[in-house]
């Protein structure tokens, strides 16, 4: 290549990283471009190609390293033939007209599947009939690959950029067939992220890289509790700041998923100014009444809640008769903490408010209800609002809640200036929405012969709603139950599953593993506990409860067609990881295996640890985990999503802990909340089933089973039973 | 405030700062050099880090009135064209998911095989171990500075 198209190459990434980004780059292709007339072929929200031969993909789900936008650009480049080699990818702004955009809870693939290769089929069905309609062929012998639509018999061949004006013509059909999984090209090849290359030279532009003209910075002081309010502050020592701009209260914001605190707002000419003159603003707090919540009274709360029976969310038999009849009942309690997403890019939002219009650059995952609480908060149009999704450095649900981007809007309304506002680290791990704490009670009947003949569940904790407006948000609703506790595959006789809401002074939300997370580590803790009770295998115990293999009838809740319940799944992927991580063979003393399984936005993930106790606590030395997610899209893509899945279970499960003091989070950066690093890092050993059914995520289903398996691995190894997280002490590695 | 003078990247800035000014908020702020990154101010995550004369640093903690002299090299400025060999080792094992510590790590493991040509495998997690990477990229990060070290070992050659 010679030195002016490197040169260029370069410009162009540049260029990419703030309006998308091109694989490929050929000199010629500008040139072409810029002595052609515009011709644009875009039959949907999805597609356009233009006639320099470019296929411009437009990715509307939020890339957070989960490789959205490499998975998406590869579902319909498949199902339009599109050369991989010279696609651009574009990232949506916020708008319906893209459909769901809320990139949470593994929905990209479950919501996006179908929509998306049907719109890509549709293109290249309109492309056929263009080239059809030009050689007066039939469309069956027209062929289409690498951008490229061809004709065998006379050996005619056109590529898609000067197909673009022809295929524009043509009707759109309400039909077009996408393709059966066997004639994959690019789906199911292991794919490097489109934006690698700007990945490794610092050259992608996150929400918190964002620059406008005339901009300034932003941070804010919350109140330390929740619902405490500004008697008065005092900014005269903060004025001699250099760069010091202004301060000025600042209300809660976002009563209907979760409302911000009451704070003073501060701007300055750049981020040091702001953190300086922040130090030295004195603010009178009157911090209300949830100044007497602390761990204790929480704890009170959650151990009365279990002393009475719950709200029943499932229930089949007869509990209290099994009960009646058992010759030994096992009851035992598991306890999770509350868990911060301390995603490594803090929430940080720019935003333009004008009198009549209103942008935003942010690093969000729900772009839609961002622009629709803008347009809310400012009384203006939905048209008049634009939010531009920026690359999120890190999210795990956090950046779903758009509280930090309209203080953002506030604060430049006020200012009447574009303003960049960033939480800092502390900010974000007090004031976070955190994945409530919860205390379980698990209880099971066995019977002469070794048999579980009941299962009782009961859980309490808080709802993920937060609203101050919904008064739904002061009980469980049936998603908070269904994911590791309603959904229970496992055919036992008699069940009951219940739960208690139980208040709790602090927001909370989704977080990566979601209510599973802490549910599966209680139900396959338990099954453990009783598997070693009964002296039978762990997985022999699992697999003979999973009953007739095959699909099961719906569970409870959740009525899409990938929640039903196909036990054949369960088994196969139990099978597998049994294999990989050579179960049966024994382990040298102070070693220990551990198992757990979960179905979680209906993937299966099946996990193996393996530890070693040490002086002070254990090592948890290797990680074998297998998913069924479906068709795999990006092998590679998929491995990452399961290697970073367990990293992320296991620094909840090892350090993970937000305690209360006096209504307020105590910890508030790495040194007090701290995650995962390297010297933690087992080797992980990731396998995937092969399969022919439709995708689904592999976001969230990872983490469910990390924290048990860790644990029946530790109980097996002949340590004690870990019941309670974080399973690391303070002083690292000490058993808690 | 105070004239500030910074040699970043081979290039002499003169900026109108304070001289207790992070070098993180200087380089971002002020120079818009945006590839260093903010995770925690305190110097404990490690997404901040830049080379001064060749060593690691934490930018987040380092006062610009301190650095005096002495280069200060970020990611923009690691390597001509993308082509360091921890740059090289990153895309062949595909390290990143989003990208947000890479810089920091990339940073840290460039200085450590500066240092120590032939890490071992304790070499590289003592060094890497300083870097948080919510994402849990660990054991790509592990493998890649291995790769990294023998591509330079091969290109020296």
């Amino acid at each position: 290549m010679s030195a002016l198209a490197v040169l260029d190459r370069r410009q162009f990434l540049a260029l990419g990283a703030s309006v998308g980004f091109g694989l490929a780059f050929r000199w010629g292709d500008i040139l072409a471009k810029a002595n052609a007339p515009a011709a644009r072929f875009e039959p949907n929200a999805f597609i356009s190609i233009d006639n320099d031969g470019f296929v411009t993909l437009t990715v509307h789900r939020s890339e957070m390293g989960q490789g959205i936008r490499t998975t998406i650009a590869m579902i319909l480049a498949e199902e339009l033939d599109a050369d991989w080699g010279r696609i651009r990818v574009r990232q949506a702004v916020g708008d319906a007209r893209y459909g769901d955009q809320n990139t949470v809870g593994d929905l990209s693939l479950l919501l996006g599947w179908d929509p998306l290769r049907t719109a890509a089929a549709t293109g290249r069905a309109m492309l056929i009939g263009a080239a059809a309609r030009l050689w007066s062929v039939p469309l069956a012998e027209i062929e289409t690959r690498d951008s490229v639509a061809s004709h065998a018999a006379s050996g005619k061949r056109i590529g898609y950029g000067d197909l673009a004006a022809l295929a524009m013509r043509e009707d759109i059909p309400s039909d077009a067939q996408a393709k059966s999984p066997s004639s994959y090209r690019l789906i199911g090849t292991a794919r490097s992220s489109i934006d690698l290359d700007a990945l490794t030279r610092g050259g992608i532009k996150y929400g918190i890289d964002v620059r406008r003209e005339r901009m300034l910075y932003a941070t804010v002081v919350r109140a330390p509790v929740v619902g405490g309010r500004i008697r008065s502050f005092d900014d005269s020592a903060a004025r001699k700041t250099t760069g010091y701009f202004a301060a000025f209260p600042l209300e809660g914001a976002f009563r209907r998923l979760g409302e911000t605190r009451n704070g003073v707002a501060i701007v300055g000419a750049d981020t040091w100014s702001c953190l300086v003159a922040r130090r030295a603003i004195s603010i009178d707090w009157d911090l209300g009444s949830l100044v007497a919540e602390s761990d204790e009274s929480l704890g009170r709360r959650l151990d009365e809640a279990l002393a009475k029976p719950g709200a029943v969310y499932r229930s089949a038999g007869d509990v209290d008769e099994a009960r009646s009849k058992a010759s030994r009942v096992m009851k035992r309690r598991y306890s999770t903490p509350f868990l911060v997403h301390a995603p490594l890019e803090p929430p940080n939002c720019t935003a333009d408010v004008r009198p009549d219009r209103c942008e935003v650059w942010a690093p969000t995952q729900d772009p839609q209800t961002a622009r629709a609480e803008i347009a809310s908060e400012l009384g203006l149009p939905i048209a008049s609002v634009t939010v531009n999704v920026t690359f999120i450095g890190g999210a795990f649900g956090r950046k779903s809640l758009c509280d930090f981007v309209l203080e953002a809007v506030r604060i430049s309304r006020q200012v009447q200036r574009p303003v960049k506002l960033l939480w800092t680290r502390e900010d974000d791990i007090r004031d976070g929405f955190y994945k409530s704490r919860t205390l379980q009670e698990l209880e099971a009947g066995i019977d002469h012969e070794g048999r579980v003949t009941f299962w009782r569940h009961h859980t309490a904790f808080a709802t993920w709603n937060t609203s101050t407006e919904d008064p739904a948000s002061h009980e469980l609703s049936a998603g908070d139950m269904s994911d590791g506790v309603t959904r229970f595959p496992y055919a036992i006789p008699n069940l009951r599953f219940e739960g208690t809401h139980v208040e709790m002074p602090v927001r909370r939300s989704w977080m990566r593993g979601i209510s599973s997370f802490f549910h599966s580590f209680a139900t396959n803790s338990f099954i453990d506990e009783l598997a070693r009770e009964t002296g039978r295998d762990p997985i022999d115990m699992r697999l003979s409860w999973l009953g007739p293999l095959g699909l099961q009838q719906a569970l409870p809740t959740g009525a899409a067609a990938t929640y039903w319940l196909d036990t054949a799944r369960i088994a196969a992927t139990i099978a597998r990881v049994r294999e990989i991580s050579q179960w049966n063979t024994p382990l040298s003393a102070g070693r220990g295996r551990g198992f757990a399984v979960e179905r979680l936005s209906g993937t299966v993930v099946a996990t193996v640890a393996e530890i070693t106790l040490e002086e002070d606590g254990f090592r948890v030395d290797r990680i074998f985990s297998v998913a069924d997610c479906g068709i795999v899209i990006n092998p590679d893509g998929a491995r990452a999503q399961i290697e970073g899945g367990t990293i992320f279970a296991l620094s909840c499960c090892l350090y993970g802990e937000i305690t209360l003091k006096d209504g307020s989070v105590v910890q508030d950066n790495f040194a007090s909340y701290p995650i995962a690093r390297m010297h933690d890092a087992p080797v992980i050993v990731a396998d995937l089933i092969q399969s022919d059914r439709a995708p689904t995520g592999l976001g969230e289903p990872p983490v469910p089973p990390v924290a048990p398996a860790v644990a029946n691995a530790v109980a097996a190894a002949g340590g004690k039973r870990l019941a309670d997280m974080p399973f690391y002490s303070r002083t690292r590695r000490g058993l808690a | 405030m105070s004239t500030i003078r910074l040699n970043v990247n081979g290039t002499t800035h003169r900026l109108d700062i304070p001289e207790q000014m992070p070098l993180l908020w200087a380089l971002r702020d002020h120079l818009g050099l945006m590839g260093t990154k903010y995770g925690c101010g305190i110097g404990a995550c490690g997404a901040c880090t830049v080379h001064i004369a060749g060593r690691a640093v934490r930018s987040c903690l380092l006062p610009v009135g301190n650095i005096g002299e002495q280069h200060i090299t970020t990611i923009e400025g690691l390597s001509s064209a993308n082509q360091h060999p921890v740059q090289r080792a990153w895309r062949e094992h595909r390290v990143p998911q989003c990208g947000y510590c890479q810089s920091g790590q990339i940073m840290t493991a460039a200085a450590l095989l500066a240092e120590t040509p032939e890490p071992t495998r304790e070499d590289i997690r003592t060094a890497m171990s300083g870097n948080l990477c919510r994402c849990g990229t660990y054991s790509r990060i592990e493998a890649a500075v291995a790769s990294a070290a023998e591509l330079a070992r091969n290109s020296d050659a």
